[in-house]
């Protein structure tokens, strides 16, 4: 019978397909503008959260909390922490550990001095990976293997007039303030958006902490990159719990109060419009349904006449709605992934303050299979929600009145 | 060449300068062939600039020559009183930084902007005013305490004969931890290189002539030379450098309110 009433659906929907059209592009466009928009805010936020965490070392960050333990050997730390992590249940991608300075550090060359936002200390044969993800442009960051290299942004290069392979000095302070410097070689040149690289240098950590005075194996953080950053809220809190207070976990959007909250109103503003969008398309399914329900009065009239049962003749009718609906998300997505790939083709890196949202100068997107899912769901229920009033309001139709109508 | 060139100027600028002021030869010293003991001597510099039984106060002209994109002048007040290691800095020149100003009291070094009438911390190791003299320039000289002497030879720096000291931090929280200095037969800083942990020079600052006031001694004039900055112009590098005089100094004794924030903060009104 099921089958029966989905064949049935099937063939009235293809034949009365001019019907469906009002209908279908309604929801198309909502499916089209609800996925496009979540993609880009998806894009926005990966890219941010990539950035932020080859800034700070991770998508999660774990810092020691002040005076809630003696400070311990760097080896006793690593083993604390690596437990905590496997007690959390927790498989990161890589585990970071890093020195850091503020804005003491400053580097020469050629007579030109850059004061250095962030000096970075990191393990090559840990981070490479993630720290080759910068758009390099000169030089082989493979050599920061080697202790001595630096990788330096385009900016800072521009300013000390250096190219790959030469020296540059870096002076910092000792840890109890006596100053120092250390020669270091550019191994690499890279290109990145002024907040996370205009003035951000990466290099060996075990050299940065001999030219602090610390034990070249000590971490200032560690920090943890995962498969999917999405879920570095959740891995924070359980790794916190497991960390016992003596050190905290947060996500590195943490770090960037003020992105982490345009993110955020980007997010319910599309939720916002999803549900405002569900609104109307509910609203305007349930009116053009009438008016389709009405034109087939006597197709449906005919139906009943020749024995199909009322629950039959609204069962049709959902299931032409359901047809309708996953043309439309079907329409939808191929217009969205349409539209989104013409739009991250164009160049949009004189966008100032918008860069840090780019990719190599590129809108990027990112169109989550579970977000496709939900939002394909909620154009379904929203159908089937539109249809359902009209589809009752024809199974009540008697065959009668039905076939005599004009 | 650099450093040759270096040398000779800065040779050029103490003989100089070593003709036009009236040197002074306090306590009578005598040019001694063997060698003296080197802490005394270090506490003799100190001693000599250092004003334990006064306040001090002085107008204070910076002009800063950075190669290739010229001058930048600033004018301060400085007070200083050394036995409470205190000073206060204010700034009266140019207009736009007029009453931005330093606070030295103990270890706490605090800026003060009257923009945004705020105090912040700053250290002592940070640059003046982005200048060449660091803010640990102006507290009062404690080499015979900061420093152990590793080395010491007899050296002629244009007109003066004097004792090349190496010196190395005794704790890892002075600016520098390696310096060499020229101490005249005086007893005088007449020039020091200022190096890092690592041994890289710095810069070298220059004392060319002292003003006298009654038994104690101040700069007239100092000249840093910043060993990492600068610009090549015509194939030479020519450092960054900051030249500063001093002016009108003063021993008078200072109000105690002299040197705290309420002051400072009135002075940037």
């Amino acid at each position: 019978m099921a089958g029966m009433t989905i064949q049935i659906a099937f063939r009235n929907f293809t034949r009365n397909s001019r019907r469906f059209i009002l209908l279908g592009l309604s929801a198309s466009a909502g499916f089209f503008f609800v996925c496009t928009v979540q993609s880009l805010v998806a894009g926005l936020s990966s890219q941010i959260n990539t950035r932020g965490a080859r800034y700070y070392g991770g998508h999660v960050i774990i810092s020691r909390v002040e005076g809630a333990a003696p400070v311990t050997p760097a080896a006793a730390e690593d083993r604390f922490i690596g437990e905590a992590i496997s007690r959390a249940g927790i498989h990161p991608a890589a585990i970071s550990h890093r020195t850091h300075l503020g804005s003491q550090g400053v580097v020469f060359s050629n007579g030109e001095s850059v004061q250095i936002r962030r000096v970075i200390g990191m393990d090559w044969s840990t981070e490479g990976p993630k720290i080759s993800g910068l758009q390099f442009v000169s030089g082989r960051p493979e050599e920061m293997k080697e202790p001595g290299g630096v990788l330096i942004s385009e900016v800072t290069a521009r300013l000390l007039r250096v190219r790959v392979g030469d020296q540059i000095i870096l002076q910092v302070n000792r840890d109890a303030g006596a100053l120092n410097t250390l020669p270091l070689v550019v191994k690499a040149i890279f290109r990145e958006v002024s907040i996370f690289g205009y003035y951000t240098v990466y290099m060996d950590r075990g050299v940065l902490n001999r030219a602090l005075g610390k034990d070249p194996d000590s971490s200032a953080s560690f920090g943890l990159y995962l498969d999917d950053y999405r879920t570095a809220g959740r891995i924070s809190a359980a790794l916190s719990r497991a960390l016992d207070g003596r050190y905290t976990a947060v996500p590195v959007v943490t770090f960037m109060p003020e992105i982490g909250t345009m993110l955020k109103a980007l997010t319910v503003v599309s939720y916002g419009i999803l549900a405002l969008l569900s609104l109307v398309i509910a609203v305007g399914i349930l009116n053009i349904y009438r008016v389709i329900i009405y034109e087939r009065t006597r197709e449906i009239g005919t139906m009943r006449a020749i024995g199909v049962q009322r629950s039959q003749v609204r069962n049709i009718i959902l299931c032409e709605a359901i047809f309708l609906a996953l043309c439309s998300v079907a329409a939808g997505l191929a217009c969205s992934i349409l539209a989104l790939s013409a739009v991250s083709q164009i160049q949009l890196s004189g966008a100032s303050g918008f860069d840090i949202f780019l990719d190599r100068g590129h809108l990027s997107w990112i169109l989550y299979p579970e977000n496709v899912g939900v939002d394909a769901m909620l154009i379904a229920l929203i159908t089937l929600f539109g249809a359902l009033g009209p589809a009752r309001s024809a199974q009540r139709i008697e065959p009668v009145v039905a076939i005599r109508a004009e | 060449m650099r450093v040759q060139s270096r040398a000779a100027r800065i040779c050029l600028l103490l003989a100089l300068s070593a003709g036009a002021i009236a040197r002074p030869c306090p306590g009578g010293a005598q040019a001694a062939a063997s060698t003296p003991d080197l802490v005394q001597l270090l506490k003799k510099a100190d001693s000599l600039v250092t004003f334990p039984d006064s306040d001090f106060s002085a107008q204070y002209t910076f002009i800063q020559e950075s190669p290739g994109q010229g001058t930048n002048s600033k004018q301060a007040m400085v007070f200083r009183r050394d036995k409470n290691n205190t000073y206060l800095i204010v700034i009266v020149k140019p207009e736009e930084d007029k009453g931005k100003g330093y606070l030295k009291s103990g270890n706490n070094l605090w800026f003060y902007d009257p923009v945004s009438r705020r105090f912040t911390f700053t250290s002592a190791k940070d640059r003046f005013q982005n200048m060449n003299a660091r803010n640990s320039d102006f507290t009062r000289s404690n080499l015979a305490g900061d420093y152990k002497v590793t080395g010491s030879t007899r050296q002629t720096l244009g007109k003066y004969d004097c004792w090349l000291l190496d010196l190395q931090a005794t704790s890892d929280d002075i600016t520098f931890p390696k310096m060499k200095i020229w101490i005249d037969e005086s007893g005088l800083v007449r020039k020091t290189e200022d190096y890092s942990y690592s041994g890289q020079h710095v810069r070298t600052v220059a004392f060319p002539n002292y003003q006298q006031i009654g038994t104690r001694y101040i700069p007239q004039t100092v000249v840093i030379f910043d060993e990492l900055r600068g610009a090549t112009i015509n194939g030479t590098f020519v450092n960054e450098r900051t030249t500063y005089t001093i002016a009108r100094p003063s021993l008078e004794r200072l109000p105690d309110a002299t040197f705290t924030k309420t002051w400072l903060e009135k002075l940037g009104e």
